[in-house]
């Protein structure tokens, strides 16, 4: 079971996974890392691809995600993967639609008996979005909160258990950039970026790469590293990887 | 070859902590010179969190099954939940620590592990339910 996440672990091919793993390990191994971009940038599409690859692997993956807009934009499948494949039954949608029912589940995570492999919170934004609060201050509180209580409890579970459950987050952002960085980095040592042309674009090549304001805590060569992906109508593809 | 960066004062600060926990449980007290460390690297929040330990303010829980611990700190606006490195659902932590970073910690915190490492905050093993219903209430 990997204890800590990497740019290698979004792409499918072993060779793919070689070529990045191969590059100087970043100095921090996180269990925790953020994937930030723009709206319909092919975000979920990405988290749903590093399920399937730890659920092809065997392990348990929670996908937290808000119900109405999966359905609105379901995420594409790994290129190859058919709908029945075994490796979907591994992964556990849990519907969540605003950011008091994610620290709900953080503050019950050390309840849970068999706790899964890794944990996937689909856009922070949208469930701030859907969470009813008065002004900037109770929002970035309850940000703060939810995200404690998700982290203290998963960094229990290790302590206690033994247990390394990773968990992956996705924040959308606007072109000047993440609006809740200075909340969301202090939870996530990893954060990686996706930057691409708009949906409209025909074959568009989306990149996912260490995001600028973590190139400083990596090493030059792995802060370079970017992989490339093209999105059909039902397939996301890693097309290259860019070392 | 991995990047070198200098330590956050965060680094520094639990390191120091860490020293000062092993010192503690060799010797049973602080030495006037870890005290001295401490204020000069954490400023009044050390000073204060000083005093919230002497008032005896700081409450331990902890999960009979699941070991999960969470601190309790009576403050003046009611009692705060605390994550002793983490989190301190008091203002100051999310104005001095979140959005300013102007200390790493907040007097809570400071507290809740001070107290800890010198037995000086009692620790009640709940049931995990509880533990959960203690967050959900905060």
């Amino acid at each position: 079971m990997s204890c800590s996440i990497s740019l290698g672990q979004f792409v499918q091919q072993p060779s793919q996974q070689l070529a990045i793993n191969a590059l100087p390990h970043i100095q921090l191994t996180t269990p925790r890392c953020l994937l930030l971009g723009p709206q319909r940038s092919g975000k979920t599409s990405l988290l749903f691809q590093y399920a399937f690859q730890l659920a092809c692997s065997g392990q348990e993956v929670v996908f937290m995600c808000d119900r109405a807009q999966l359905d609105q934009a379901p995420p594409l499948l790994p290129f190859g993967a058919s709908q029945q494949h075994a490796a979907f039954s591994r992964i556990h949608f849990k519907y969540v639609s605003d950011l008091h029912q994610l620290r709900k589940y953080g503050a019950c995570l050390h309840l849970l008996q068999q706790p899964p492999a890794a944990i996937i919170v689909d856009d922070v934004a949208h469930l701030l979005a859907n969470t009813r609060l008065p002004d900037k201050r109770a929002r970035d509180t309850e940000v703060t909160r939810a995200l404690a209580y998700l982290a203290d409890g998963l960094d229990q579970l290790r302590e206690q258990r033994g247990l390394s459950v990773l968990l992956l987050a996705s924040d959308t952002c606007s072109e000047e950039g993440p609006h809740n960085l200075y909340l969301l980095q202090r939870w996530f040592p990893l954060m990686l970026q996706v930057t691409g042309p708009p949906p409209h674009v025909a074959g568009r090549v989306l990149t996912l790469a260490v995001a600028q304001a973590c190139k400083q805590s990596v090493p030059a060569a792995a802060a370079r590293a970017a992989v490339n992906y093209t999105m059909t109508q039902s397939y996301l593809n890693v097309e290259h990887v860019q070392l | 070859m991995t990047a070198q960066l200098a330590p956050s004062i965060t680094q520094v600060a639990d390191q120091c902590f860490e020293e000062l926990t092993t010192h503690i449980e060799n010797q049973g007290q602080l030495t006037i010179e870890q005290m001295s460390k401490m204020s000069l690297l954490l400023g009044r929040n050390w000073q204060k969190a000083l005093q919230v330990v002497d008032q005896n303010e700081v409450e331990c829980y902890i999960g009979e099954s699941s070991r999960r611990h969470i601190f309790q700190v009576r403050g003046k606006s009611g009692v705060y939940i605390t994550f002793a490195k983490t989190y301190c659902s008091c203002q100051a932590h999310y104005y001095e620590v979140v959005c300013k970073s102007e200390a790493p910690y907040c007097k809570h915190q400071l507290a809740a592990r001070l107290a800890l490492a010198l037995k000086r905050c009692p620790v009640t093993v709940v049931p995990d339910t509880a533990i959960a219903q203690f967050l959900l209430d905060s």
